[in-house]
């Protein structure tokens, strides 16, 4: 692929620094672009769809460019705010993430293959439904914080520091999230793993 | 069957939107914000802590007990203040008037030291949300240029009518390799700056004025930016005028009477 990497990958300083410096010399803000598009770019997409990843995408980082001066330079490395701020761009989003769940669970298999994102394995599209109600029945802080585990790819502690919560919170969150679709998926007939339960309750 | 998995599975990863289309429009929101000459426009002033009347009236005779470590400073890499010093930092959006509100952003830096009166002070620094900065000389206050407004800041300071008065303060100019404090009688001296890395990206300078200044009436008038290679880059008056009396002078904040 055919992009502009230069700025990146020549420049050796932290997101933090380059955040800095970009105060004075925007243009050092494309250095973070840069690096962290992918990952933002790809979150985004899975969360919105690709109908709505560009201008979401696009939303994020010009929200975090404008807000660079408010970064917290003693954390070296950017990705969890920027998850932080497309977690914020996307619960604006919330309400049409959630109508397309309720559409596969109305409509089951047929409404994700209508949706052109959606490209599930054959072999599980009789879960899909059920993985939409589960996300449905999650609260959007629970849910928020699965999915950035899970599709962002997070560590916990960035997904608390995203979330600008406790890392406790976040433990209590994405195992009640993933209690609650286990559940699901054990109701509905399919074996599951047990999920060690051992994990902080509080929050 | 893992509920991960199951997640995973549930919405794959899809092609992502077009990297140039989403840079582009970033490429022209900085192009935007640079339109406009930089973080957070021009709108305050700097509140110059220490021309307060009561400072003024302790203006006295000033011992040049000074020195500093000098050099290009590195910002990231200056010790952090003091725990102290940084609530002192926090604290001054606390009951700021709307809009007015510095809004520090990081933590003080220690950024320069000098010796006054025997006791050496810290000059510890931190970056604003709006690109500016806060300073503050240890023990004698200081204030902040949230929008980089100022090119040469001048701040005093002294504790009592006897002791020495430190001047400190800052230059944005990068070509600004020293300030020349002029005085009336055609006398002037040179101070050095330090200029300290982004995101501050300004030159800090403290000095004491020598002892029986205001006796003598031997007081400065103007403060110029210089180059190293002896142009001017920027003049202002200095803040505090001095006019004679039979003692010496009497300190009058310039623009006053």
């Amino acid at each position: 692929m055919a992009r502009d990497r230069r700025l990146s990958a020549a420049d050796h300083r932290s997101d933090a620094q380059l955040l800095a410096t970009s105060r004075h010399q925007p243009d050092a803000f494309l250095g973070v672009f840069d690096r962290h598009f992918d990952r933002i770019a790809s979150y985004v997409a899975r969360r919105a769809g690709p109908l709505e990843a560009e201008a979401l995408t696009s939303e994020v980082f010009v929200r975090a460019f404008a807000n660079r001066s408010r970064y917290d330079e003693r954390t070296a490395a950017a990705l969890p705010w920027l998850y932080g701020i497309a977690t914020n761009v996307l619960r604006e989003h919330a309400r049409r993430e959630e109508h397309e769940l309720e559409a596969v669970v109305r409509e089951g298999a047929e409404a994700l293959v209508a949706a052109p994102h959606f490209d599930i394995d054959q072999g599980r599209l009789d879960l899909a439904p059920i993985v939409a109600r589960a996300l449905l029945d999650l609260s959007r802080d629970d849910r928020e914080a699965l999915l950035l585990h899970v599709w962002g790819d997070l560590e916990y502690r960035d997904v608390a520091e995203a979330l600008e919560v406790p890392l406790g919170t976040v433990k209590s969150r994405i195992n009640r999230a993933r209690t609650r679709l286990r559940d699901e998926l054990e109701s509905e007939g399919f074996s599951s793993p047990s999920l060690p339960r051992e994990e902080v309750t509080n929050g | 069957m893992d509920e991960l998995a199951v997640l995973e599975e549930f919405r794959p990863p899809v092609a992502a939107p077009s990297y140039e289309a989403v840079r582009a429009r970033v490429v022209e929101t900085i192009g935007r914000e640079r339109g406009r000459g930089g973080v957070g426009g021009r709108l305050s002033r700097r509140a110059l802590i220490l021309s307060g009347a009561a400072v003024i009236a302790s203006l006295a005779v000033a011992l040049p007990a000074f020195g500093l470590t000098g050099g290009v400073i590195d910002f990231f890499a200056a010790p952090s203040a003091p725990s102290a010093a940084q609530k002192s930092f926090t604290s001054l959006d606390v009951g700021a008037p709307a809009g007015m509100a510095p809004g520090v952003s990081g933590p003080a830096r220690s950024v320069m030291q000098a010796t006054v009166d025997g006791r050496t002070v810290q000059l510890w620094v931190a970056p604003t949300q709006a690109g500016g900065f806060c300073v503050e000389l240890e023990n004698f206050g200081g204030g902040c240029d949230r929008d980089r407004t100022l090119p040469i800041n001048i701040g005093l300071g002294a504790h009592t009518p006897t002791s020495p008065v430190a001047l400190s303060g800052d230059v944005l100019s990068p070509d600004a390799d020293h300030l020349e404090l002029h005085y009336a009688d055609g006398d002037s001296i040179s101070i050095p700056l330090v200029h300290v890395s982004p995101p501050i990206d300004a030159g800090f300078f403290v000095y004491v004025l020598p002892g029986t200044t205001l006796q003598i009436g031997k007081w400065p008038t103007t403060v110029d930016a210089v180059k190293a290679d002896g142009s001017i880059v920027g003049s202002t008056p200095f803040p505090i005028r001095c006019d004679p009396t039979p003692s010496g002078c009497a300190p009058i904040p310039a623009g006053k009477g």
